[in-house]
């Protein structure tokens, strides 16, 4: 048996031009044209191996997914090289003891953001709201942070975000143009906080982070240097320009917001925070 | 990084078709195969300073496309098809050449198989033996790379493959009877 096992499988090899000698190879040929019962497994094999070869066509990758690994390559290429840049940046900004008047902090952040075309960051540790918004949504697109609830409108989010804990009044407006597709709540020293998306047909994404604004100055993680809480405080809209996502904070009530987007920023400004700004919705 | 990147892309991207295609065949879903394979490329890109340059990357990629589908796929999907291998070998032995006209291996009774029928009967064999065909005779690996990729010696590689082209034989021999291409008296 083994020996006929053997020749079987040789007979494969011969196929395949493989894991033969050529010595052994005509003896293989000299048993196939010799033995019927031979020829016919050589046939088989043959034949199977032309057809698996000529008749299973390759389905094509679907565009998007090549896409989306460019896009998650490339990405991640550039984070891990502008990596230290932006911490020291982040650092230098968000810093109390550094703090310079919010115009200069502003200028130099859109200068920095589009002469170095900086990404969003993955991995910053400074606690505070606005790199964890932008933590986060580095983290959304990289497919690492998944909805806890997915929904698709504003009042199984909010229902959400209470039956979750979230001890504050929540902001969760609807859009024509824009889908909830799902929340979050996390857990920032003992406080509920809320956070939720949403994206367009297109696949643009907004991620919206959201505090009671007393937070900013009881937990440490989210709070952010005086100069910007005072224009939040004082209904100014802080922008943070990115070659591929735009950072906005800004106050609606008693709600202070972290939206980060890579959708088109003048639209977010006037369609998505103007209207929430105007909105009575809580 | 930018050139690590830009090798990488030239290195590993060619290869996708190939790995979405394998995937498909493991999953069975093009959901899962589009997870999967993501997640080859991101894991892949991520270690790429450790692959050894003038070696194999597409079979360096499967490597990692398998096990991200051993450790991340499959353990959270039902286990594989178990083969019995004894059962496997009897079958096909039963096979004798005094069954089979040898006009029945002329490649036009099989022409009349549609491709889908052909897909068909190979993703109905175990796992084991769809691996071995596909890796052989649809992306082209040699027996060593095979071996790797299953972690079998060469000789296990050459007698699954041996089998599995049985296998699918039979199963395309009573398919192309059942749709009247064979005729037996």
């Amino acid at each position: 048996m083994e020996d006929k096992n053997k020749i079987l499988y040789d007979i494969t090899s011969y196929v395949d031009k493989e894991a033969l000698t050529e010595k052994e190879r005509q003896y293989v040929k000299k048993q196939i044209d010799e033995s019927p019962e031979l020829q016919l497994e050589y046939n088989i094999q043959k034949s199977m191996k032309n057809l698996v070869s000529a008749r299973i066509t390759r389905a094509k990758t679907p565009a998007y997914l090549i896409d989306n690994i460019v896009s998650k390559t490339s990405d991640t290429s550039k984070r891990t090289k502008q990596q230290s840049f932006i911490n020291g940046i982040k650092e230098f900004l968000f810093t109390p003891k550094y703090a310079l008047g919010i115009a200069s902090i502003l200028i130099l952040l859109t200068i920095a953001y589009s002469v170095f075309n900086i990404p969003p960051d993955g991995g910053i540790k400074t606690p505070n709201l606005f790199v964890q918004a932008e933590n986060n949504f580095a983290s959304i697109i990289a497919g690492d942070l998944k909805p806890q609830k997915l929904c698709s409108n504003a009042g199984e989010v909010k229902e959400f975000f209470r039956s979750a804990g979230v001890a504050y009044a929540t902001i969760v407006p609807e859009f024509k143009e824009w889908n909830i597709i799902g929340a979050v709540v996390s857990d920032e020293q003992g406080q509920k906080l809320a956070h939720h998306v949403y994206s367009d047909d297109s696949g643009k994404l907004i991620y919206v982070y959201q505090v009671n604004k007393a937070h900013l100055t009881s937990n440490k993680l989210v709070e952010l240097s005086p100069e910007i809480y005072d224009n939040l405080m004082s209904n100014n809209v802080v922008k943070f320009e990115a070659h591929d996502h735009s950072t906005f904070l800004f106050r609606h009530v008693e709600n202070v917001f972290a939206l980060v987007t890579n959708d088109d920023d003048t639209k977010i400004e006037k369609r998505f925070i103007e209207n929430l700004i105007n909105s009575n919705t809580i | 990084m930018d050139n690590l990147y830009k090798e990488f892309e030239k290195e590993a991207l060619p290869h996708i078709d190939a790995l979405y295609n394998f995937a498909l065949k493991m999953t069975g879903s093009s959901d899962d195969a589009d997870d999967l394979v993501q997640e080859t490329y991101l894991k892949a890109f991520r270690f790429f300073d450790k692959f050894e340059r003038g070696t194999n990357c597409k079979a360096w990629m499967f490597r990692i496309l398998k096990n991200s589908f051993i450790n991340d796929y499959r353990k959270n999907t039902k286990e594989p098809d178990k083969v019995d291998y004894d059962d496997v070998s009897n079958f096909y032995e039963n096979i004798k050449s005094s069954d089979i006209k040898t006009d029945h291996l002329q490649e036009d009774v099989y022409a009349k198989l549609m491709d889908d029928d052909i897909a068909a009967s190979l993703n109905n064999l175990p796992e084991d033996f769809r691996t071995v065909i596909i890796l052989s005779d649809v992306e082209g690996f040699t027996y060593e790379e095979i071996a790797d990729f299953i972690d079998c010696p060469i000789g296990t590689v050459r007698s699954r493959l041996h089998r599995a082209r049985k296998m699918l034989y039979t199963k395309l021999f009573s398919y192309a009877k059942d749709k009247g291409f064979i005729n037996e008296k």
